[in-house]
């Protein structure tokens, strides 16, 4: 029910908006007839009320319509129909309907009444100034001389009507109303021109203003998309001085700023270039786009004359734009970028120094100004400080993983144990150098009578392309190796290209002749002395950096300390060996001749056991290297399990007795020795204490007979005869018995 | 609780490393017992004694033995002998 109740409220509309909307005048586009409307509406509605008004009180005091009272309904429904035209726009019609209207109204009422001396002439002023009012001075002035003739056919009709007032004065009467009239007519005009000048200032100031208003809108929209815009490029530059600060792979910072600047501010095309080597070119290193990565799978480079904006940037280390239109257009003839209508160069500076250029191609005509080259020069410098840390961290990066390799090659150059470990361990370091195509290494195996290497052998050879290992160990008359001859026998030599001016012509043929065009070949010089070469070779010009060549010459010194530590440790060893054998040899002998004296030289500790199944370990005696016997250990258990533990015990105790027993024999021979000395020193003291021949055999005869346990001793002392070996001449002869 | 397991913990390991120190001291001091008396032995025969008896004592086996043969002398050692000869 509610529901329904508010439904039904909601369409109806209020009675007090549809009474203001009949009261409001209506609007119009031109202003003029919008405050004629107002008047008119206005005085429109007054007069229906106060007619309306009227018209009551006349039918409610005569009881009824009478004669007089048919004009005031004509001209109520006249002013009906006039506001009902206003309403529909023919505001002119209706304000000229209701002047024409009003004045013969006024002048009809005039005539039937006191004539000029009536009342409602005198309204004829009123409908001057509203003649005015509605429309212009003119129609006022219509109004007016309407009035006027108004006023003298008036006074003219009331003439010979026999009134109080004299015929004169009726004519003196319309003379002075006309010149009020006329008055009023100027004085309107003048109030009225005065009015409409202020309008019309008015409204060209009004007009003014609002052009104004257009301009300063349409300059704050432009102030708002340059503010966008800007934004946009403070906001791009943040970004790539971001990736600029994050990335340190050179070609990866590259390629994202170049990403980038494309993406944001909708470039046609982005590239940055950088110098070569030798300075001379420009070569693309990064491009966004389609065109752009054509371009860098062709290679690009561009040389540094001042006819390209990138030359023109790196050379002159300014920004060049160039435009394809006003005074200096150029024409953009790239077949890969036919849309470039404007093309900005930014040079890449750190400091002083210029690493390349920025390229940003638009399609928009003249589409850099002096802001977008700030902020492009902006992008450019960070795009180059992070460029030259990216390189500086790069050249660490690989100075650090030189010394790294140079390290792993020292450590498996040291853990060589044959000159076949020590060539290897180089080569595979050397085949990780990206600029190596070969690796030889010769070494020297025969010298002239100068001492000068005459014969090499080749014990190496690294195809560094294929990562194969050839092992070649074959011999070479020096004249068969010219390219040992490139090099110096106590320096490093380096050859970036063999067609550079400074190489010798002789050393260029060989090199061309071995199908290379740079070499670097390192001495092996082994305690002052030159013992062979390595030669690393490449089959296009190399710039070798100092990096490399350091690495590379560390090499070859090391692999020349390591040939010779080996050379000096097989020396050794071989000595070693040598000891070890006469030490085995020596002490064989010693004891074999000691052991041949003695008798079964055994001991025992507890009873053996019987079994065979007993468990039982045996271990060798080993004298310096030579087993002269063995220890026998038994157990009755056959489960008895001999720990590592008890072996090594065993062993050590083993080791010991070893030398116990080789001390006591040298100790046993000794004692022996000072023995057998001590009795030739006696037997000669007493032999020195005789005075006479016999006495002197005899004594050594008895001597030697008690001393060697003899039953007979006999000495015969006489010359050898030379005709008769056999026989003795002279003899003198002593026996011994017991 | 978990101070408690670590304090147990330690004491295991400190226990274990003490008897195994304990251990190679035993071991040493038979070592250089053995060693002393075999330096001090001043013949063959009784160095081979010594040898003899303390290693079925230290290895606690039922019996040892040792005994002495004439190393083989090689082709060589024989001509270096016969040279010496």
């Amino acid at each position: 029910m509610s529901k329904v109740m508010t439904m039904t409220a909601s369409n109806s509309p209020p009675r007090p908006n549809r009474l203001r909307r009949l009261l409001t005048p209506p609007r119009f586009a031109d202003e003029d007839k919008t405050r004629a409307a107002q008047f008119l509406n206005a005085i429109l509605i007054a007069g229906l009320v106060l007619l309306g008004v009227r018209m009551i009180v006349g039918i409610w005091g005569t009881r009824g319509l009478n004669a007089a009272d048919v004009p005031l309904f004509v001209l109520l429904a006249a002013m009906f129909l006039m506001l009902l035209l206003m309403r529909r726009g023919f505001v002119q019609a209706s304000s000229i309907t209701l002047l024409g209207l009003t004045l013969a109204m006024m002048v009809y009422v005039a005539k039937n009444s006191e004539g000029i001396h009536d009342g409602a002439f005198f309204v004829l002023t009123a409908v001057i100034v509203t003649a005015s009012l509605l429309m212009n001075w003119k129609a006022s002035a219509v109004v007016a001389a309407l009035s006027i003739a108004a006023g003298w056919w008036l006074a003219s009709q009331h003439a010979g009507t026999g009134q109080t007032l004299a015929p004169a004065s009726f004519a003196d009467y319309a003379r002075d109303t006309s010149i009020v009239f006329i008055l009023i007519v100027v004085l309107m005009y003048l109030a009225t021109s005065s009015l409409r000048r202020a309008l019309e200032r008015s409204k060209a100031s009004e007009k003014n203003l609002r052009e104004q208003n257009v301009e300063l809108t349409g300059l704050r929209v432009a102030l708002e998309e340059r503010v966008a815009e800007r934004t946009a490029q403070l906001q791009t530059s943040i970004e790539v001085g971001r990736a600029a600060a994050a990335i340190l792979d050179s070609a990866q910072l590259l390629n994202e700023s170049v990403k980038l600047i494309g993406e944001r501010f909708n470039f046609y095309y982005v590239a940055v270039f950088t110098l070569n080597p030798q300075g001379d070119r420009a070569i693309l290193r990064a491009a966004a786009g389609e065109a752009g990565r054509i371009l860098k799978q062709s290679e690009r480079t561009l040389s540094l004359s001042t006819d390209s904006p990138v030359g023109y940037a790196i050379s002159k280390r300014q920004a060049r734009v160039a435009l394809d239109v006003g005074t200096e257009a150029v024409q953009f003839a790239d077949p890969l970028l036919p849309e470039t209508r404007s093309e900005i160069a930014l040079p890449l500076l750190v400091g002083d120094e210029v690493l390349g250029a920025l390229d940003v191609q638009s399609r928009k005509e003249a589409a850099f100004d002096e802001n977008d080259v700030a902020v492009l020069q902006n992008m450019s410098n960070q795009i180059a400080t992070a460029l030259s840390n990216a390189h500086s961290y790069e050249r660490m990066q690989k100075s650090l993983e030189y010394t790294e390799r140079e390290f792993e090659v020292g450590r498996a150059l040291s853990a060589a144990t044959t000159p076949g470990e020590a060539y290897t361990a180089l080569g595979q370091a050397w085949a990780l150098l990206p600029t190596i195509d070969r690796l030889q290494i010769y070494l020297v195996t025969a010298r002239d009578l100068s001492s000068r290497p005459s014969e090499y052998e080749r014990v190496m050879e690294w195809d560094v392309i294929a990562g194969v290992q050839v092992e070649i160990n074959r011999g070479y008359a020096a004249a068969d190796v010219p390219i040992i001859t490139l090099g110096q026998f106590d320096r490093l030599t380096v050859i970036q290209d063999a067609n550079e001016p400074q190489v010798p012509p002789g050393s260029r043929a060989v090199l061309l002749e071995a199908g290379m065009q740079a070499a670097l070949l390192a001495p092996l010089r082994i305690r002052e002395q030159f013992e062979g070469m390595v030669v690393a070779t490449a089959e296009r010009p190399v710039e070798f950096s100092n990096t490399e060549i350091n690495l590379i010459r560390s090499m070859a010194d090391q692999l020349a300390i390591v040939l010779n530590n080996l050379r000096l440790t097989g020396e050794m060893q071989t000595t070693l060996q040598r000891v070890e054998l006469l030490n085995r040899r020596l002490s064989g002998g010693a004891w074999r001749q000691y052991l041949s004296q003695q008798s079964n030289v055994a001991a025992t500790s507890g009873r053996p056991t019987a079994a065979p199944e007993a468990s039982r370990v045996e271990l060798p005696i080993r004298v310096r290297g030579q087993a002269i016997g063995a220890f026998t250990l038994e157990d009755a258990n056959p489960d008895r399990q001999w720990s590592t533990e008890e072996l090594s015990l065993f062993n050590t105790i083993a080791d010991e007795v070893a030398l116990a027993i080789d001390n006591a024999r040298l100790i046993e021979q000794t004692e022996r020795r000072a023995y057998r000395e001590r009795l030739i020193t006696e037997i000669t003291s007493r032999m020195l204490a005789a005075n006479d021949m016999q006495t002197i055999v005899k004594t050594a005869g008895d001597e030697l007979g008690r001393l060697l346990h003899l039953s007979r001793a006999a000495i015969q002392v006489g010359i050898e005869d030379n005709a008769n070996p056999a026989g003795i001449g002279d003899r003198l002869t002593t026996e011994s018995a017991k | 609780m978990a101070l408690a397991l670590e304090s147990a913990r330690l004491f295991e390991q400190t226990q274990s490393a003490l008897n195994e120190a304990r251990r190679l001291a035993q071991r040493e001091q038979l070592i250089n017992r053995v060693t002393s008396q075999l330096r001090s032995a001043i013949s063959v025969d009784e160095v081979l004694r010594i040898a003899t008896t303390e290693m079925r004592q230290a290895l606690r086996a039922t019996y040892a033995a040792a005994e002495l043969t004439p190393p083989e002398a090689s082709d060589n050692e024989q001509g270096h002998d016969h040279d010496s000869k």
